[in-house]
């Protein structure tokens, strides 16, 4: 199976490997936020992270309820094994292309 | 500070996601919302969850992948979303299009708003009284004497107070003037004496105060109620005016209300009222109908069964007293009518014309949008394919057209408000009078079902279209069968507008013919270089005529000396102003007329220079002069109309007559000239039988103080000259309604001029859309035909040949419309009847010109797409395809 990840897709799939055992859609967010500088919506996440669920790339499960979140629960995403593989197949794919490039990026 | 996220947003949210999605975002949210707003404070936390919350709700609608648990609500709400924004960009791309649709719906729908809002205040807005369809009027009526209703008569009115049971009270009203001193200038002011149970009758209090009871009948004189202007005005809204002494009229009032600003009587407006107290005089003048009388229904009676008892009253009352009341009938009324009959035609005939003009614009735009589904006949076809059912594609069209109907509602609001302030400056007085016009929350609710509708009118058409089997097929579709069908139904469409804007033109017509008719009578008096004025001479002074007729003639003699004036003269009432009352005419030596029979002359009296001053020419004798005095025979002159009416093959000079049934010798008056006929009552009345008597010998009748001067120069460049000049000779005197005798004419028309006006205005923008509706079918048919008028012209045919194809197809939906245009106009001309003066409802002129208009524009609209398909290159057309 030849799965293909967008952009998007691959930096909140990063996030959520990161985030480990507190990968939630405020802190996928934030991360997104302080190491891309991408400020991405709650809703632009939540739908990124429903298309990957659907397509078996992450699975998900619920935290309990907490007063901070108007008594609603957290909603935890951790990468399956399916999901390990796409990413790296992307990212490899992509530092193979990119290597020996970068010098040439910085010039203009 | 608030501790949670703003409300709405979060419903916003919730209505784009559900279940287990709403809990994660709108959980993420709340969370970061909290960190927020410890760190920011309450309005940037709002701030940021609002501007959260819509980039969330985005990122849904355009998100690719369907969500697992959306339901069919979702379903609904993102494709009218969809549909919306699909709409959007498609009228965003083309902007000619739209801003053409948009300005033609914005006219239609400024008319429609601008004209109810007028129509809503004078036919529909509650009168303030209280329980206003339980008030009445009561009217005495005498068919046989061409008044379809007069005024009761005081003896009649406290007889039907005595007998009639089916009222629970009933009031009298009578006009009423008095010259309020004391309060700075001397100023005249207008009011009613109005009987206790009036106010019980009508349903009315005052704002501030008490109103009149009956003991203010019996003790007299000494109280007053003054209105919401008089108070603001005259008291600086005082409260503290309850119990103050004014002086009416050189006689001392206590005043003991004030009315609300709303108050309202039928008829002209009131600035003060005093109580009714019927003088002995008055108790026994059963033939003087000067009264007008309220009443309201008693309890459980309805209106048929208090004119039965009203019916069986004045019968008895004929029985009575024959001499009076052998004719007179009586009339129950609703008060409503009295105050809306005479506009109710009117306002009726020009909001048929405004829903006309914006039912054009409906036209017009459903035409647009049908020419357009031509072009998309492609898309439509792939949604039917793709399987969008019916109502899917209705609903696709339906929301275009709103939105196109919302921008256009949203625009002619707008210039409806800026179009209900022109209103206001142009409106007649009689309307102006009554009608509190505003644009208030109940236009604004029609004008957005206005609105609506115009969206579901002006989408209709193209979606009866797209469901046509035919059409979207999804090849050639245009120039099969469909494109026939299309083109009948836009040819139709075309054909209607034409129609509808006939009936416009023809009513607008028909009201500028009888404008001007009634702008060309002749009124028998000059209206050019004429200045009017009146002066209030206070009774207990100026009560006889020994005391006003020196003081008159030395105002005229000081008038007819300022630099600028030819002449000058008074009269008791001008004419067109006000009727000033008739009396019975006896003529000497012929028998005393037979009840009901008598001749009524129309009596004034009239200074000598008053004749010249007015440029009314004295036919035979002369005109009163200086030897005319209170000792010398009384003298009098006679209108021609008088004068052929009473002696018909004699010379009336020299005749006596008189106004008492037993003469004494000074009662008898002597006809010593005849008077040029001129229009007293109203424009349109010819026949007024009218008298002048010498102001010098009448005291029983209205003294001469409304003024008239022939000025060589601008009129109103005399006033503060001759306001000097009444000054000088007696300050105490108030000087009222200075102007030129020209208005006189023109208060007369200034409901017709009103008329023809809206009514001109609608047609021409009717005209207008009516051309847009031409040039947009020949304009696309052209295109359509393009290619066979390339074929047509490769094979020889000359451009000139083109042209009349193109003009034909243009004549034949014209002549269409034409043909039912006359016939809906002169069904509508028929309801117009009563607003015309001297036109026929089916006067061929306006029929004529109306047709004439139109086809001039079909004509000048067909130009330019005749023009275009002249020019089609062959060679070109053809290598397109």
């Amino acid at each position: 199976m030849n799965e293909t990840l967008g952009e998007f897709e691959q930096l909140v799939l990063f996030a959520v490997l990161r985030l480990g055992d507190d990968a939630y859609g405020r802190a996928i967010r934030r991360e997104l936020l302080d190491r891309a500088g991408r400020d991405a919506s709650a809703g632009a996440v939540f739908t990124t992270l429903e298309r990957l669920e659907l397509r078996g790339l992450v699975e998900s499960d619920y935290g309990d309820p907490t007063p901070e979140r108007g008594g609603r629960r957290k909603r935890f995403y951790r990468l399956r094994p399916e999901g390990k593989r796409a990413l790296a197949r992307s990212f490899d794919a992509l530092s193979r292309m990119a290597r020996g490039l970068k010098p040439k990026l910085e010039t203009s | 500070m608030p501790r949670r996220p703003p409300r709405i947003a979060q419903a916003l949210l919730r209505l784009a996601y559900r279940g287990d999605a709403r809990e994660a975002i709108a959980g993420d949210l709340e969370e970061e919302f909290q960190e927020v707003l410890q760190q920011r404070g309450g309005f940037q936390a709002r701030l940021w969850y609002w501007r959260q919350a819509f980039r969330s709700i985005v990122a849904r609608r355009s998100g690719e992948a369907p969500s697992v648990t959306q339901t069919s609500r979702d379903a609904f709400i993102t494709s009218l979303s969809g549909d919306i924004k699909f709409g959007t960009r498609l009228l965003a791309r083309t902007p000619g299009y739209t801003i053409l649709a948009v300005a033609t719906i914005a006219l239609g729908i400024a008319t429609t708003v601008a004209i109810s809002s007028v129509a809503y205040a004078v036919l529909l807005r509650p009168l303030p009284y209280a329980d206003e369809d339980r008030v009445v009027m009561l009217w005495e009526t005498d068919p046989a004497s061409g008044y379809p209703t007069k005024g009761p008569s005081p003896p009649n009115y406290l007889d039907w107070v005595q007998r009639a049971k089916s009222f629970s009270s009933i009031g009298a009203l009578a006009p009423y003037e008095a010259s309020l001193t004391g309060a700075g200038e001397p100023v005249r002011l207008t009011g009613r004496r109005i009987t206790a149970s009036s106010f019980a009758a009508l349903g009315i209090a005052p704002a501030l105060g008490r109103p009149f009871l009956a003991t203010d009948e019996r003790a007299g004189n000494g109280v007053a109620i003054i209105s919401h202007r008089v108070w603001t005005t005259h008291f600086g809204s005082d409260p503290t005016v309850v119990g103050r002494t004014i002086q009416l009229n050189n006689t001392s009032r206590v005043v003991v209300g004030v009315m609300g600003s709303d108050f309202r009587l039928p008829g002209r407006q009131d600035d003060l009222m005093v109580p009714f107290v019927f003088s002995d005089g008055e108790r026994q003048a059963r033939g003087s109908h000067f009264l007008e009388v309220v009443a309201r229904l008693a309890p459980g009676v309805q209106i048929e069964q208090a004119q039965g008892e009203m019916d069986a009253i004045a019968a008895d009352l004929a029985l009575a007293y024959p001499r009076w009341n052998a004719k007179e009938g009586a009339l129950v009324e609703p008060i409503r009518q009295q105050i809306v009959g005479d506009v109710r035609t009117a306002m009726l005939v020009i909001t048929g014309a405004a829903a006309l003009v914006l039912l054009i614009a409906c036209v017009n735009v459903a035409n647009l949008q049908i020419v357009r589904g031509v072009g998309r006949a492609g898309e439509m076809a792939v949604r039917r394919a793709l399987g969008a059912g019916r109502v899917r594609i209705a609903r696709q069209l339906l929301t275009e057209s709103t939105l196109l109907a919302l921008a256009g509602g949203a625009a002619g609001l707008l210039l409806a408000v800026v179009g209900v302030e022109i209103l206001r400056g142009v409106l007649p007085p009689a309307l102006a009078d009554i009608a509190d016009i505003r644009v208030d929350r109940t236009i604004f609710a029609i004008a957005a079902l206005v609105t609506l509708g115009t969206g579901l009118i002006a989408g209709l058409a193209p979606v009866l279209h797209a469901w046509q089997p035919t059409a979207g097929s999804m090849s050639e579709g245009h120039r099969t069968s469909s494109g026939v069908r299309t083109a009948r139904t836009r040819h139709t469409l075309v054909a209607a507008e034409v129609a509808l804007a006939v009936v416009l033109l023809v009513g607008a017509g028909l009201l500028l013919r009888s404008f001007a008719r009634l702008s060309s009578i002749d009124p028998g008096f000059a209206t050019s270089n004429r200045l009017t004025f009146r002066v209030e001479l206070p009774r207990g002074r100026y009560g006889t005529p020994a005391k006003w007729s020196p003081f008159m003639d030395a105002l005229t003699a000081r008038l007819e000396a300022v630099p600028g004036v030819i002449a000058a003269g008074g009269t008791s009432w001008l004419p067109l102003a006000d009727s000033g009352g008739s009396n019975g005419l006896y003529v000497e030596g012929r028998p005393l007329p037979q009840p009901g029979e008598s001749t009524f002359a129309i009596y004034r009296l009239a200074t000598p220079g008053y004749f010249r001053a007015m440029g009314i020419t004295i036919v035979r004798g002369r005109a009163f002069d200086s030897t005319d005095t209170a000792t010398s025979p009384r003298v009098g002159i006679v209108n021609e109309t008088l004068a052929a009416r009473t002696w018909p093959n004699e010379d009336p000079i020299g005749k006596r007559v008189s106004f008492s049934r037993n003469p004494t010798e000074r009662d008898w008056i002597t006809v010593i000239g005849v008077a040029r006929d001129a229009r007293i009552t109203t424009l349109t009345d010819p026949a007024a039988i009218a008298m002048y008597g010498a102001h010098t010998q009448d005291p029983y009748w209205f003294p001469p103080t409304h003024i008239v001067l022939h000025t060589s120069g601008d009129p109103l460049a005399i006033a503060s000259a001759a306001r000097e000049q009444v000054r000088a000779l007696d300050a105490s005197v108030p000087v009222a309604d200075i102007k030129p005798a020209g208005e006189l004419v023109a208060e007369q028309v200034a409901e017709p001029r009103f008329q023809s006006l809206l009514i001109t205005s609608f047609g021409a923008a009717a005209l207008a859309l009516a051309a847009v509706g031409i040039y947009g079918m020949l304009s696309f048919s052209t295109a359509a035909r393009r290619r066979e008028f390339a074929v047509r012209l490769a094979l020889g045919a000359a451009p000139r040949e083109i042209v009349r194809i193109v003009f034909s197809s243009a004549i034949r939906v014209t002549t269409a419309g034409l043909l039912a245009g006359g016939v809906l106009a002169a069904i509508a001309a028929r309801s117009m009847a009563t607003l015309l003066y001297d036109i026929r409802p089916f006067d061929g002129v306006a029929f004529a010109a109306a047709c004439a208009g139109i086809a001039v524009i079909a004509v000048a609209a067909a130009c330019m797409p005749a023009r275009r398909a002249a020019r089609v290159d062959p060679a070109g057309a053809l290598k397109l395809e």
